[in-house]
């Protein structure tokens, strides 16, 4: 059976369902499904769309996030599960995209998909964030339809296997092409909608929006674009790489600023985005797939994670700020311990993935040559240890705040276990995405 | 057979701390105290086996435990190594750490997170271990950043002192921005030579480009210089001294600011390769030596000032290594953890006496009340001074004779007078401490001696002060097994310069004893500007915050403020209110509007743009040039 076609008709089913309880039973199944379907050797299976060991294993680990979400849903959500289906639907045919234009079908199918999630809209916060994302989604997909069609006047076939071109229309197109995808990759100049819509939709939206289909569209816009970039000359290269240092940058020094832990955790998601840039500059490293589905792997497990704790906290705690965090370590030490994990594998502390991730993504741009590049994203993530540490610091070592304790359903807990288990398992086992390539 | 005696030293503080932390939330449980120093002692224990095992002719006791990386030409497994560095510095880090552990159970006796606390110090020993017993440069760098984590925590401890937590970040920040140079290195030595294994590198290393390994030899020692806190990364050992005290002689003394050291002595091949870089190691550790030292002279901190006294010491230690005489900076290093550590836990005791009173100005005639702590004190501040035969005298006497020897006499000169200091402030502590007037008992003080289990706990390192460097020469023959022999050639003025190094360190003793013997010295001094400097650490803390951490937040600030918020990013709350009805108006800082937005992402592709094209026509080649030389990325 299809993967697709299973996800697809699972989303599609699911509104008939209305008890909560069964309709995440028959999510959950759904996944489990795919999952044993992709493990049996399933994809997409049309035309234009092709599995390769690379995109099996991402494949699997957004069935297990996904699988994580659903879990950690409650009665409120009863849509999202259904847009969640949609998006992994998706997420698998972007995965498997072949050729640019069913690339970029797919990419227009997952910005659709999300722009239905975040109309799900309870208040003028969640509104503000859920417009701009429209608009800036809306002008991206013109950029890159208007690139399309460059890129069909000059005489380019949509359905070449392999992108390459030779005339400076075609690359032209492609850049154009590029540059609108960079807008859902939150890059530099295309960044200012995430930091708000992150922060201002739900957490459970932003985790879906800037783990899950941020990780899913580096990945396809990777595989697609990387005949193109490698046969480039070394000036895109620099130029992406000075995308690269001023997305990571930007966010770093921005989000030490905030008060607010959303935005925090915002402009962080956007310093990945710098991060996850830098092997779309080192395409020229045998490395460079590598870590990017290294980062992507890490990534998609400890921003979920981060997110869905703060919506824990933000329901049951009316947690925002930090100082609302203040003291958390001592009146729940579960969530804290979870959320400390999750925050100190986004600042790259060793055995946890997001070592590893930075690590193999910066060695790809060492391998490539890029020295300058990597001596500042090091710094980068060296400085990012303040505001992460700043956030554990008011966990820990802050007097606590009369405040509750967590009750937690036993669903949600299992979610973030599992979550959990990626951001370590990734961390200490580094062989299964080595593995993959080779 | 002695692979299990490994694993045991290894784990059994991890076991430890897993048992602290399964009840750190709940109130002190003596077990937990006890329990932890029980697999501390354990750890010790095999770590004496193995040293043993090695002392008699065993074999390099090598294992493989798992893979973590593979694939094609990469293989990084978790593999660790007992050789006689190893052994070294695992019975170094055991023997202080176990006594730590027995000593804070009764100097955290009252503390609310006593579990808390013994889970994080076993955490820190586990991490340490690893840093040390590691094979490779991957296993030493997790190690490296668990004992910055663990260090990070302990420095916290007491959250609700404010200093503490920024104490904590500041060692943090600065630790992890040195590892970066670190992990550069790292880099480097995987990509020239295709491994991270001690043994495979080492091997390889001599094929080099000589740049290449200088590159190396500098990057590892930028990670050397944050942990080993050496100078412009100095400054946060003497905030950490915010930590629980056992917390101080354990990691600010006696092991983790060696981590620089062992580095240093472990990547030997590499820095036996670049003299150059060694000799600056070693200009850089004599003058972090005499710097260190003269901030010591006028502190009033009792723990900063024996924090001074470790950082001028660790400055003894890379003069050692840098001159290549590594075996004489691991000599140091353990001579040193031994009565370091005394000293720190010894300054516990008058902390716990004085209820947490630092400064020494307030103290005197102690000796009345605490006469173990002032003789264990003493002890320490002999051995430290270096007076015949105590453990100080052999290793630093070897240093001043490693600089003599390659006739780098200005190093040894500044190491010289550094003697003289340091014998002088160590006596000027005990002097204002412990004799003198009870000046105390005006401000209403009522001392005590420390309980008899916690000097009994300290006494090992006492004897151990005393007599680590009485075997010398079955280290030496120990440890260039491994490590490189140094050809002494100081053999003709060899007691000349031993007299003269006494000399200057009696003086510094008797200097201090005459001019504190009657109390502090009168409050004319500190008019003085060269005091105003030193008391002030020659306001390079001033300097930081002024130019280094107010500009980052400053720029953060406006970044965001003027920048981001009024021209990049805008607001939709018109029609976000419109579409919604009713909203939120008073919220602030949300002053732009939707169509700016887009505008700067239209603005934004255009740029990318003309930059795109004007790289694919690349007509220009002086536009190609300028901007390669502008990104030079």
């Amino acid at each position: 059976m299809s993967l697709f076609a299973l996800l697809f008709g699972g989303a599609l089913v699911s509104p008939l369902i209305k008890n909560m309880a069964l309709l995440k039973l028959f999510a959950l199944l759904i996944l489990l499904w795919s999952g044993y379907a992709l493990s049996q050797g399933a994809g997409v299976g049309l035309v234009f769309f092709e599995q390769s060991s690379y995109v099996r294993l991402f494949e699997a680990v957004v069935l297990i996030v996904s699988a994580a979400l659903i879990l950690h849903l409650d009665k409120e959500d009863h849509g999202t599960i259904t847009q969640l289906l949609f998006i992994a639907a998706a997420s698998m045919a972007l995965l498997e995209s072949t050729t640019l234009l069913s690339f970029v079908i797919t990419f227009e199918a997952v910005s659709i998909i999300s722009f239905v999630l975040v109309s799900n809209i309870k208040d003028a916060t969640q509104a503000e964030g859920a417009i701009k994302m429209f608009f800036a989604g809306a002008l991206a997909s013109g950029i890159i339809l208007f690139g399309l069609g460059l890129f069909a006047v000059s005489g380019h076939d949509f359905n070449a296997s392999a992108l390459s071109v030779d005339d400076t229309f075609g690359m032209i197109a492609l850049f154009i092409i590029l540059i609108g995808i960079f807008y859902k990759l939150t890059i530099f100049p295309m960044h200012t909608w995430a930091a708000d819509t992150y922060a201002q939709v739900s957490h459970t939206n932003a985790a879906i929006l800037s783990a899950i289909v941020k990780t899913v569209v580096a990945l396809a816009t990777f595989k697609i674009f990387m005949p193109f970039l490698a046969q480039l000359g070394e000036m895109p290269i620099y130029l992406l790489a000075a995308l690269a240092v001023i997305t990571m940058t930007l966010g770093n020094i921005l989000a030490l600023y905030q008060k607010s832990i959303a935005r925090i955790l915002a402009y962080s998601s956007i310093a990945h985005a710098g991060y996850m840039l830098i092997p779309f500059a080192a395409v020229a490293s045998t490395y460079a797939p590598t870590g990017l589905l290294y980062i992507a792997v890490a990534y998609i497990f400890m921003q979920s994670a981060v997110f869905l704790v703060l919506e824990i906290l933000r329901k049951e705690l009316e947690i925002k700020t930090l100082d609302d965090l203040k003291g958390l370590g001592q009146k729940n030490p579960l969530y804290a311990l979870l959320f400390t994990v999750q925050l100190f594998s986004l600042a790259g502390i060793p055995l946890l993935a997001g070592f590893i991730a930075k690590a193999v993504a910066f060695y790809a741009g060492v391998d490539a040559g890029l020295w300058p590049l990597i001596m500042i994203a090091l710094l980068n993530s060296a400085l990012s240890v303040g505001y992460y540490a700043w956030i554990v610091k008011h966990i820990y070592f802050d007097e606590a705040q009369t405040k509750g304790v967590i009750t937690g359903r036993f669903t949600a807990l299992l979610g973030q276990l599992i979550l959990l288990g990626g951001t370590i398992y990734f961390g200490v086992i580094a062989a299964d995405i080595f593995g993959v390539l080779s | 057979m002695m692979e299990m005696y490994l694993y045991l030293a290894l784990f059994a503080p991890l076991a430890g701390s897993l048992f602290a932390a399964l009840f750190g939330a709940s109130p002190k449980t003596l077990w937990t105290g006890l329990i932890t120093s029980g697999l501390l002692f354990t750890s010790f224990v095999s770590s004496v086996i193995l040293f043993s095992y090695l002392l008699s002719g065993g074999e390099v006791i090598h294992v493989e435990m798992m893979t973590w990386m593979a694939t094609g030409n990469l293989y990084i497994p978790f593999g660790f190594v007992v050789d006689e560095v190893s052994a070294t510095m695992m019975i170094v880090v055991t023997t202080v750490s176990t006594v730590v552990h027995v000593y804070a159970i009764g100097y955290m006796d009252h503390d609310k997170g006593f579990n808390r606390f013994f889970s994080y110090l076993s955490a820190f020993v586990f991490s340490m271990m690893v840093l040390v017993m590691s094979d490779n440069f991957a296993g030493l760098f997790i190690g490296w950043e668990g004992v910055g984590l663990c260090s990070w925590l302990l420095i916290g401890f007491w959250y609700h002192k404010e200093t503490a937590t920024w104490a904590a970040n500041e060692a943090f920040i600065m630790n992890r921005i040195a590892d970066l140079g670190m992990l550069i290195g790292i880099f480097l030595i995987y990509w020239n030579t295709g491994s991270l294994q001690y043994d495979k590198v080492f091997a390889e290393v001599p094929y080099l480009d000589i740049d290449t390994v200088t590159m190396i030899g500098i990057f590892l020692f930028v990670g050397a210089m944050g942990k080993s806190a050496q100078f412009p990364l100095h400054t946060w050992l003497a905030d950490a001294m915010e930590g629980p005290t056992p917390v101080s002689a354990l990691i600010h003394a006696a092991t983790m600011v060696t981590a620089g050291v062992y580095l240093v002595i472990r990547a030997n091949p590499i820095y036996d390769l670049i003299p150059d870089v060694g000799y600056m190691i070693a200009s850089l550790g004599a003058f972090v030596a005499i710097f260190a030292a003269t901030m010591a002279l006028v502190n009033r901190d009792m723990k900063r000032i024996i924090a001074y006294s470790t950082l001028s010491q660790l400055g003894y230690m890379f003069v050692a290594a840098g001159l290549g005489a590594y075996w004489v900076a691991l000599f140091h290093l353990m001579a040193h953890a031994f009565f370091k550590a005394l000293l720190f836990l010894g300054a516990g005791n008058v902390m716990h006496a004085m209820d947490d009173e630092l400064d020494p100005v307030k103290m005197g005639g102690l000796r009345h009340a605490m006469k173990w702590t002032m003789v264990m004190m003493t002890l320490a501040s002999v051995a430290l001074a270096g007076i015949y035969p105590l453990a100080g005298f052999f290793s630093k006497d070897k240093i001043l004779e490693v600089a003599f020897s390659g006739d780098h006499y200005i190093l040894w000169g500044t190491l010289w007078v550094t003697a003289g200091l340091t014998a002088f402030y160590s006596f000027r502590l005990i002097m204002l401490a412990f004799f003198g007037e009870k000046r105390h008992e005006a401000l209403g003080f009522h001392p005590h001696e420390a309980y008899k289990y916690v000097l009994w706990a300290m006494s090992p390192l006492a004897v151990l002060a005393v007599i680590a460097g009485w075997f010398e020469h079955e280290f030496v023959h120990f440890i260039t097994h491994l490590l490189p022999n140094f050809e002494f050639h100081t053999h003709h003025v060899e007691m000349i310069l031993i007299i003269v190094t006494s000399m200057i360190a009696l003086g510094g003793i008797i200097t201090a004893i005459m001019l504190y013997k009657n109390g502090p010295l009168s409050k004319k001094w500190e008019e003085r500007p060269c005091y105003k400097v030193l008391i002030n650490q020659y306001f390079i803390p001033q300097f930081y915050e002024e130019f280094f951490t107010k500009p980052y937040r400053e720029l953060s600030r406006v970044l965001w403020k003027e920048v981001d918020m009024k021209i990049v990013d805008a607001s939709v709350d018109g029609i976000a209110n419109t579409i919604y009805g009713t909203g939120e108006k008073t919220r602030h800082m949300q002053d732009g509007n939707l169509s700016s937005m887009l505008r700067w992402m239209v603005i934004g592709l255009l740029i990318l743009l003309t930059l795109a094209a004007a790289f694919s026509f690349g007509t220009s080649d002086t536009v190609q040039q300028a901007l390669s030389d502008l990104g030079a990325i």
